[in-house]
């Protein structure tokens, strides 16, 4: 009776454990080293791993290995996993806006860690959520020691490859092949099968005293149609070569030079004060970036982009959730608000439990 | 007399000038076609299906032609042309046969008609020569709809990335291949200069090779 007792009272401790915990999980996948694999995560990514991929001890390995794989989605999960966005780089302060974050790492079965062979590479095709898929996210590497991002590519660097750049591809590419998509003339649909298409002239939507051939196909097919439609428009990848363990980002800078600087206080949905004793996080709920002031900076340096998305909310440590209600942006306009006092109004949500998607319904997101 | 001397001296100066700043902007540039059909630029035809292989791979990245040094991530790179990774109820290839997947094949071979490049001439103060700088290759996608040859330019390759690993088959000695660098700069092929009316005129242009300026 009393084993029982001990056993049902660890049952309950572990189950209580886990209905607070929201960080996101490590998954686990298992292979030889002299394999070739390809496995698929929860999220739906792909880990492509080469066969002789690892070395022990300065020698190549074959044996058992297990790939331990966690998947950083969405701010929810950023949040929760307690990780940072701000980047610095050539002296400034940014904010990166993430297509996903993953954190990889590689070790034997009896635990030992293992290390890349020379020109051997991990390729990880992250899949993206569709929401925050957006042009230029480049590839980041959290390093351990210094605690920040760093951009892992040649020019990472130079001012010229950290500028905010457009979130839409065809900003950054010369040529549209998708036009041709967009310019099926509906009223010919079905008269003619026989595929032909022709070009017509009208005027060049940057430069509307241009006319610029527009190819039009009366029938219902695309240049660029392909198998791979289907299934390119239920998912889409990011590719990432690795060729160390730790966390790793699809990232770019956010864009936020329309922030407006102004000054804020706290109060309780009761007008009384509201006491920071945490982050206070600002997230625009459509870009996958995460915003938060400490006390100090609060005071010092706090803005908002005039955009209709804004959650802003406090995760306390006792676990509750503080957050500025929706009915609060309703009327707000933050180009008003120019070196002005906000007085930002919080309700205070106690939690039985806190899964991520309680966490993120709470916090707005 | 002084006038001359202060013209040349200008000349030189505009020219180191030149010589010493990076070409940052592809508006800078002078941007080329390549026909590799064309009999003469045979020797060109494996060189999008190198660049492609190795950029699926990871050993080139590519760039985007309005924000040059921002790489373009291959999942990008697919989804711009409307393709998508393996379906995974094929048999897919492991490893580095990955890139060998028939989904990638099939988009890797719209890229084999035409390759552009964009370069800059400089003064050499060592040979005392205008020289050519090829800071760029590009892929091309080409489509045939209705009997009609449709280009759209894809992401840019830097050649000082490229110039080490991708060698062009040397018709004088098969068993030493040159570089692409060397084959650009020597301008070993004929390739013609696109401009805003050339992209529209390309069609008539490709149907006169023999017309095509050599470079």
């Amino acid at each position: 009776m009393k084993k029982f007792r001990i056993i049902f009272s660890i049952g309950l401790i572990t189950i209580s454990f886990m209905s607070f915990s929201q960080a996101v999980a490590w998954q686990y996948f298992k292979m030889n080293g002299n394999e070739c694999q390809i496995f698929i995560t929860k999220g739906n990514s792909r880990i492509i791993v080469p066969a002789n991929c690892f070395w022990l001890d300065e020698k190549p390995y074959s044996g058992s290995l297990t790939i331990a794989f966690k998947e950083y989605k969405d701010q929810a999960d950023f949040i929760l996993g307690g990780l940072t966005l701000r980047y610095e780089v050539n002296g400034k302060l940014n904010t990166l806006q993430s297509g996903g974050m993953f954190e990889i790492d590689i070790k034997t079965e009896s635990a030992k860690t293992l290390s890349f062979a020379p020109k051997k590479t991990v390729v990880v095709k992250f899949a993206i959520d569709p929401r925050f898929d957006v042009a230029g996210l480049e590839p980041f590497y959290f390093d351990p020691a210094t605690k920040r991002w760093i951009k892992n590519t040649r020019f990472g660097k130079i001012t010229e490859s950290n500028q905010a750049i457009s979130d839409n591809q065809t900003d950054l590419w010369q040529d549209d092949p998708l036009v041709a998509q967009f310019n099926r003339d509906p009223e010919m649909d079905g008269d003619n099968q026989d595929g032909g298409c022709y070009i017509i002239q009208v005027p060049d939507p940057k430069n509307p005293d241009k006319m610029v051939d527009t190819l039009i196909c009366p029938v219902l097919y695309s240049p660029l149609d392909s198998r791979y439609n289907s299934y390119l428009s239920d998912q889409a990848f990011k590719t990432m070569q690795i060729d160390k363990m730790g966390l790793f980002n699809y990232d770019k800078i956010f864009k936020d030079e329309n922030n407006v600087p102004m000054f804020v206080k706290l109060k309780t949905k009761d007008g009384k004060p509201f006491e920071l004793t945490d982050r206070l996080y600002v997230v625009y709920k459509v870009s996958n970036s995460v915003i938060y002031y400490s006390k100090d900076e609060l005071a010092e340096k706090f803005s908002l982009l005039p955009r209709n998305d804004i959650k802003i909310f406090v995760y306390n440590s006792d676990g509750t959730i503080s957050r500025v209600p929706d009915s609060f942006w309703k009327n707000f306009d933050a180009r008003l608000m120019r070196g002005k006092t906000i007085e930002l109004p919080f309700e205070t949500l106690k939690l039985a439990r806190l899964t991520k998607e309680e966490f993120a319904k709470y916090a707005g997101l | 007399m002084n006038k001359v001397i202060i013209f040349i001296a200008f000349i030189v100066s505009f020219y180191k000038v030149q010589a010493q700043s990076p070409a940052l902007a592809l508006d800078d540039l002078k941007h080329y076609r390549i026909q590799l059909d064309n009999r003469s630029n045979r020797h060109l035809m494996g060189v999008p299906k190198q660049l492609l292989d190795g950029y699926c791979k990871g050993i080139y990245k590519a760039y985007y032609p309005k924000a040059i040094f921002n790489e373009v991530n291959f999942g990008d790179f697919l989804a711009h042309f409307r393709w998508g990774e393996p379906v995974l109820n094929e048999t897919v290839l492991c490893g580095d046969d990955y890139c060998s997947n028939a989904a990638y094949t099939e988009l890797f071979s719209r890229f084999t008609m035409y390759l552009d490049y964009y370069e800059y001439n400089y003064f050499n103060t060592q040979t005392s020569l205008t020289e050519r700088k090829v800071p760029f290759v590009q892929l091309v996608y080409s489509v045939e709809v209705a009997g009609k040859t449709y280009a759209f330019k894809g992401p840019l390759f830097r050649m000082d990335e490229i110039e080490k690993t991708i060698l062009i088959k040397n018709e004088a000695n098969n068993a030493e291949p040159q570089s692409i660098k060397y084959t650009f700069e020597l301008g070993r092929f004929y390739s013609v200069e696109m401009t805003d009316n050339d992209i529209k005129t390309k069609e008539r242009r490709t149907n006169q090779e023999d017309d095509h300026q050599e470079h």
